[in-house]
């Protein structure tokens, strides 16, 4: 069966955008995708990148990180494909590789692709990504579904209360990517007027121990970003961040997102039969 | 107040307590699922070896075990 992404991506044009596949030799942003398990992530990935990520309930589940590219108006964009989390708490191996690329992958725009029709789920992980940065778009998708059940979604409040910008989308149709793009756009150039809304206020006492941790954690590795974060998980005693600085994992991981992730030979393999055979 | 697991396959009830014998990570987790009090759960239906369960909260069938659903609590149903 032709995948129907491949046939849609195809078909779908914007005005200024150019999908540039896996032309990935230089970029002036990077915009990741987060957002919880099977909200059309992959399918907004394909449509701006021409890519055929795997979609679809099952097995077109991303387990690994993906990477493509596009450029809208002036900017060149490399776009980062992640699997579905509930949490920046992960429990699992797919979980760890989203929550990594979203704290220490240094995204110029987070992604958060929602399910329109499971909005109080997906809210939970929206507020933990606002909490760790405010350069994001909140792309509400499925709207065929939510309309289809009579659900509807006053985008403009939850815009104001969130301080990002809200787009609403059909990815399966293309509907909204302009709109989207635009998003991206002004929150990459800094056109849109972010700021730190979700800072989370909690007592001195706790506040000095995440400051000394901070404060060491930074001594180790200078780079490292959200140490804020990190220090609240040691905190708490979150056995795998305990365990990953233990280990020294957090010296390789700003390293490990200038390589291409491994999938990425395989999908160019893909690529370079198709084209051979067409 | 009943635990979750005595919720009938087929119904729903809203939560009311998470008990203190789940605490820390796993507390945590539930919470990022759902779980928590004030949300609509429904028991969809259970695995061949009755263990864990499916249930449906917030749109979405998560699966819990027993050590789990002893200690939510739910209103009666
Ligand atoms: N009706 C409808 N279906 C959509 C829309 N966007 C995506 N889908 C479908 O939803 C399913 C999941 O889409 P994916 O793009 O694989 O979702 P994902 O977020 O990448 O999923 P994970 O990688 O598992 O987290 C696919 O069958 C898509 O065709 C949409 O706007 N409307
Ligand atoms: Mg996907």
């Amino acid at each position: 069966m032709p995948s129907e992404h491949g046939l849609l991506s195809q078909t779908f044009r914007i005005h200024q955008l150019q999908k540039l596949g896996v032309n990935l030799d230089k970029w002036d942003y990077v915009v990741a995708l987060a957002g919880n398990p099977n909200t059309g992530k992959s399918t907004v990935f394909n449509s701006l990148t021409g890519l055929r990520q795997h979609t679809g309930n099952w097995p077109g589940k991303t387990v690994n990180r993906a990477e493509g590219a596009f450029s809208y108006k002036d900017n060149r964009y490399k776009i980062v494909d992640l699997p579905g989390t509930y949490s920046l708490l992960s429990t699992s191996e797919d979980e760890e590789i989203a929550r990594n690329f979203i704290l220490f992958g240094q995204p110029d725009v987070t992604l958060i692709v929602a399910d329109a029709t499971r909005l109080e789920r997906n809210l939970n992980l929206t507020l933990q990504i606002l909490e760790i940065t405010p350069n994001a778009v909140l792309c509400l998708n499925l709207m065929d579904e939510a309309k289809r059940k009579g659900i509807k979604i006053n985008e403009k409040a939850l815009q104001q209360r969130l301080g990002i910008p809200v787009i609403t989308t059909t990815a399966r149709y293309g509907d909204g990517m302009e709109a989207l793009l635009y998003a991206i756009e002004q929150v990459a150039t800094d056109a849109w007027p972010t700021q730190q809304r979700f800072k989370i206020t909690v007592p001195e006492k706790l506040e000095e121990s995440i400051h000394a941790l901070e404060s060491d954690l930074k001594e180790l590795y200078p780079d490292l970003p959200n140490t804020r974060w990190i220090a609240l998980r040691l905190l708490e005693g979150d056995e795998r961040v305990v365990d990953a600085l233990k280990n020294d994992e957090f010296s390789g991981l700003m390293n490990s997102f200038q390589q291409p992730p491994l999938d990425l030979n395989a999908e160019l393999d893909v690529l370079n039969t198709n084209e051979a055979s067409s | 107040m009943a635990p979750l697991s005595n919720l009938r396959q087929g119904k729903s009830s809203v939560i009311s307590k998470i008990g203190d014998d789940i605490s820390g990570a796993q507390r945590r987790r539930l919470l990022d699922l759902g779980i928590y009090p004030g949300a609509t759960i429904t028991h969809c239906f259970n695995s061949a070896t009755g263990e864990p369960k499916a249930f449906e909260v917030l749109g979405s069938v998560i699966a819990l075990r027993k050590e789990q659903t002893d200690f939510i609590f739910t209103l009666e149903d």
